[in-house]
């Protein structure tokens, strides 16, 4: 474990890691540091990402935010904000290790998901999830009359529309200034956030305490650690920072060991007697639950034409003919599925009746969350956020067809008429294997991993024992969602369609009349 | 000279080996084709139909808004061996299209008529796809051509208890309730309309329907009533279609005012009911079938009303032209339209739904922008003002021919 605990500090844990070990000597030769700050270099030389946990216990937390927390119990937010028209990353990018727990997340949009503990019927559980959420929606002011839907096992209510890119950094600051009691300052810097992928909020319900982790796919600038974070007024902060590089080519294993440095940077390390704190060496297994599949990745796509009716196509792409489209078993017994996740806005209907027709083709097995499906009505009448579909997929039938693909039969609501067209976004599904652990040794080592998020509510959350391979999306760095325009009318037109309507209805009933009671010739 | 004029014998024997060719013909597109032959509603059947063989409502089955009769009707389709039991609803939907030409055969042949105007329904390619592809419309046309096929009988009561099958099935067949009223004693002034029989024929339709509506309300409760009733009254109509109030609704259903009147209560979608209904329900009847006793003219004045209910509806589905579509091998079997007007005014009419079409398949499938009120509207325009210029010369056709009879009855 990188960090101790202790329940009135708040935790920081700073991971940086390394994917090129070429350019480990001139990364360590810019690594500085002064009495102020730390310098992680970082630049489009040095292939690296980051992540920021900081770990608040419910004590440092306003007492009505920590009271709601607690009663809730289980409850998650993400936010990513919409990638899209950046550069394309190359796929090398793909050989980090450590942060496949983030990355395999390909979340869209604001995501809040609650599963209330203390809840003793279901319309308790309910009431406590919508308050849950209203609350925090509150606190992020999302305004968003969407009602959430009842996913797997718990409420899940997701915004698409949130697609300013600074939207995360306020994200971020405002949970964090409406959940701590006192005056703390955030232990990142601004621009730093400004440029995060993602980030994640859990509760941690046993251990009384809630943590924020902040995600960045690839870091191109500078990390400045400021150490005045660690000795505030308000609470102070226990920090460590770590800087891995994998050992091994990632390709040639699911669990490489990492090496590294580290740091602790509290207020025992860093007083007015030593300022400047040295990096120690460190080695460790990440064994993380989510891990990518090697030698293959998806293509997402929306076949043109797109019209109301759009087919999502996902394609299998073989990088390495050596291996076969499965992810590695331990053991003769281990059992894997192939799953897909998708979510889709509410301007875009899963019909699960239509799928029913897939079923012992492409799907094993499926089910659509939804609440109730009024194929009839136009996207601004429809109550929920949206919908999702989660699957069980037949390996076997996508890798016979030709060109190693699918396709997901999806249909569009009507839009706003507020001009031609209306955009809308469709996050890219996962698809991933997902495969039981058998051995009692290798469950311990996942069950011990530090990287390992029980609290989590996700694909994971009632799995127990199971590593999850995730086929890659290769242009995720570039785009994490799918455009989709709906044709749409104009309500310029309104006033003439609606004039020129009741004209010829007049005039056709007139004529109609006429013939029926004029004298015959 | 046979084949020219062939037996109702050879008629039906035709007529079942084609439709058992074009459900062969589904059955392999089904299982070999992407675009499968099935129609997607009787999906919807069947699933309903699942769920009442378990013992379940119909109305499990998401977008299941008809009556359970028709659910109870298809329960053979939940019964195994699935790949044989599961059409068994086209082979039922195929039986009632058959006997839906055969009633209007036996029509034309009580009217004196030339039996082979009912190749028009019987041999006709629209007709025999929508029944073998699984489209309940036969269930309906059934009911009706054998509520008009006992009128003509002058068994009143056994029309009666057909009609109001046909109303608890669909609501629309409440539109021939006039022009049978006043087919039975033509003789009777409008000041004193309750006779003896017009009692008889009203009762068996109030009480098949009430009956009927009763037991389904008993078995399924408030679920029923909102989705086979007033769900129609509610639903948003927007969704384009050939109505020419399409447009307009789907524009309402976003500000929930008129355009014209802004207000919320006074809007298309709520008075489109006033024409469709005074000329459908009310003047057609009158106008046609007063003080007349002859089985054309009603025949013809059920078309007509029946033609004229969907052009003015808010909803207009090809489906829906299977409605008329079955009366017109007896209404056209007596008309006075010259073969080349009738060419006309079917092409127009063809020619405005294709147009319509078009624009269609651009917005549905191309996803073109722009097509909503140039290309949709404008067409749903043309389609409607063709349609008033159809039910003008089919008006004048009826009356026509109604004075026609008057006149030899006269000689």
């Amino acid at each position: 474990m990188l960090i101790g605990s202790n329940m009135s500090v708040i935790i920081q844990r700073s991971i940086f890691l390394l994917n090129d070990k070429t350019v480990l000597a001139r990364f360590l030769k810019e690594l500085k540091q002064d009495e102020k700050d730390i310098v992680i270099p970082g630049s489009a030389e040095f292939e690296m990402q980051r992540q920021e946990k900081i770990t608040i216990p419910y004590e440092n937390m306003n007492p009505q935010i920590s009271d709601l927390f607690a009663k809730v119990g289980m409850l998650e937010m993400r936010f990513s904000p919409k990638v899209s028209n950046s550069q394309s990353v190359m796929d090398e990018q793909w050989k980090h290790v450590l942060f496949s727990d983030f990355t395999a997340e390909n979340t869209f949009g604001l995501d809040i998901e609650v599963a209330p503990q203390s809840a003793t019927s279901f319309h308790e559980y309910k009431n406590t999830s919508f308050k849950a959420i209203k609350s925090l929606e509150h606190i992020l002011k999302v305004c968003s009359k969407d009602m959430p839907i009842f996913y797997q096992e718990w409420f899940q209510k997701r915004n698409f529309d949130l697609d300013e890119k600074s939207s995360l950094e306020l994200i971020v600051l405002r949970l964090w200034n409406a959940i701590l009691a006192r005056n703390t300052e955030f232990p990142v810097r601004l621009p730093d956030i400004a440029c995060a992928s993602s980030v994640d909020f859990v509760l941690h319900n046993k251990k009384h305490e809630a943590s924020i982790t902040l995600y960045w796919d690839s870091v191109k600038r500078p990390a400045i650690i400021s150490k005045k974070y660690v000795i505030q007024e308000a609470d102070s902060i226990s920090s460590e920072i770590a800087i891995f590089m994998s050992k091994k080519q990632a390709m040639s294993t699911y669990d490489p060991p990492l090496t590294g440095l580290r740091m602790k940077l509290n207020n025992e390390t860093y007083n007015a007697q030593n300022r400047i704190i040295k990096f120690l060496p460190t080695m460790l297994h990440a064994s993380q639950t989510h891990r990518t599949l090697h030698g293959y990745h998806i293509k997402h796509e929306i076949l043109k034409p797109v019209g109301m009716h759009p087919d999502y196509k996902m394609s299998i792409v073989e990088d390495d003919k050596r291996s076969a489209f499965a992810p590695p078993r331990s053991s003769a017994d281990t059992q894997c599925s192939l799953m897909l996740q998708l979510s889709v806005p509410k301007q875009i209907i899963i019909d699960k009746y239509e799928l029913e027709r897939l079923k012992g083709k492409l799907f094993k097995d499926f089910r659509v969350h939804n609440n109730g499906m009024n194929l009839e009505l136009p996207e601004y009448r429809v109550k929920e956020w949206g919908g999702a579909l989660s699957a069980v997929l037949d390996a076997d039938y996508i890798m016979n067809r030709q060109n190693e693909s699918f396709v997901i039969p999806l249909h569009l609501r009507y839009g706003k008429p507020l001009g031609d067209f209306q955009e809308t976004y469709i996050p890219k599904a996962q698809v991933y294997w997902e495969c039981s652990v058998t051995e009692d040794k290798q469950k311990e080592v996942l069950a011990k991993s530090f990287y390992n998020e029980p609290d989590r509510l996700g694909i994971d959350k009632f799995v127990k024992h199971s590593v999850f391979y995730h086929v890659r999306d290769s242009d995720r760095l570039s785009s994490n969602s799918i455009k989709v325009e709906i044709p749409t009318a104009n309500l310029k037109d309104a006033y003439s369609n609606e004039l020129w309507t009741s004209v010829l209805v007049a005039l056709g009933t007139i004529y109609i009349l006429i013939s029926l009671v004029k004298p015959l010739s | 000279m046979s084949l020219l004029k062939p037996s109702a014998f050879t008629i039906t024997v035709v007529s079942v080996v084609l439709r058992a060719g074009f459900l062969l013909f589904g059955l392999y597109q089904d299982s070999h084709m992407e675009v499968p032959y099935t129609d997607i509603d009787y999906y919807v059947f069947t699933d309903a139909a699942h769920f009442v063989a378990k013992g379940g409502s119909p109305y499990l089955r998401e977008t299941y808004r008809y009556t359970p009769l028709l659910s109870w009707f298809l329960v053979p389709t939940a019964w195994e061996p699935q790949e044989v039991w599961f059409h068994f609803g086209k082979i039922l939907f195929i039986l009632c299209d058959l006997v839906t030409g055969i009633l209007s055969l036996k029509i034309l042949q009580k009217l004196h008529r030339d039996t082979r105007w009912s190749l028009l329904w019987l041999l006709n390619p629209m007709v025999i796809t929508i029944s073998t592809r699984g489209s309940s419309e036969s269930l309906l046309t059934v009911m009706v051509m054998a509520s008009l096929y006992y009128i003509i009988e002058k068994r009143y009561i056994a029309s009666g208890l057909w009609l109001g099958l046909a109303i608890h099935l669909k609501i629309y067949p409440f539109l021939y309730i006039p022009a049978m009223v006043l087919f039975i004693d033509p003789a009777c002034s409008i000041w004193r309309p309750i006779t003896r029989q017009r009692l008889k024929f009203c009762a068996a339709t109030a009480a098949s329907f009430l009956a009927l509506t009763y037991l389904m309300y008993a078995f399924y409760g408030n679920i029923y009533i909102d989705q086979a009733f007033l769900y129609h009254l509610r639903r948003l109509d927007h969704r384009h279609n050939f109505s020419i109030y399409n447009i307009t609704l789907y524009f309402t259903s976003f500000t929930r005012n008129s355009a014209l009147s802004n207000s919320s209560w006074l809007t298309l979608e709520k008075l489109a009911f006033v024409p469709q209904l005074f000329l459908s329900f009310i003047v057609t009847p009158l106008a046609l079938c007063y003080k007349n006793a002859d089985a054309s003219i009603l025949v013809g004045s059920c078309f007509i009303q029946t033609f004229i209910f969907i052009a003015f509806n808010k909803v207009i589905t090809s489906q829906y032209f299977i409605w008329f579509l079955c009366l017109l091998p007896v209404y056209i079997s007596g008309t006075t339209i010259s073969p080349c007007r009738g060419a006309i005014l079917v092409a127009g009419w063809i020619i405005t739904q294709a147009l319509w079409l078009w624009y269609g398949y651009r917005l549905e499938f191309q996803g073109e922008f722009g097509i909503f009120h140039y290309g949709l509207w404008t067409s749903s325009c043309f389609f409607f003002i063709w349609n008033c210029v159809m039910a003008h010369d089919l008006i004048a056709d009826v009356r026509k021919q109604s004075m026609q009879l008057v006149q030899k009855k006269q000689k």
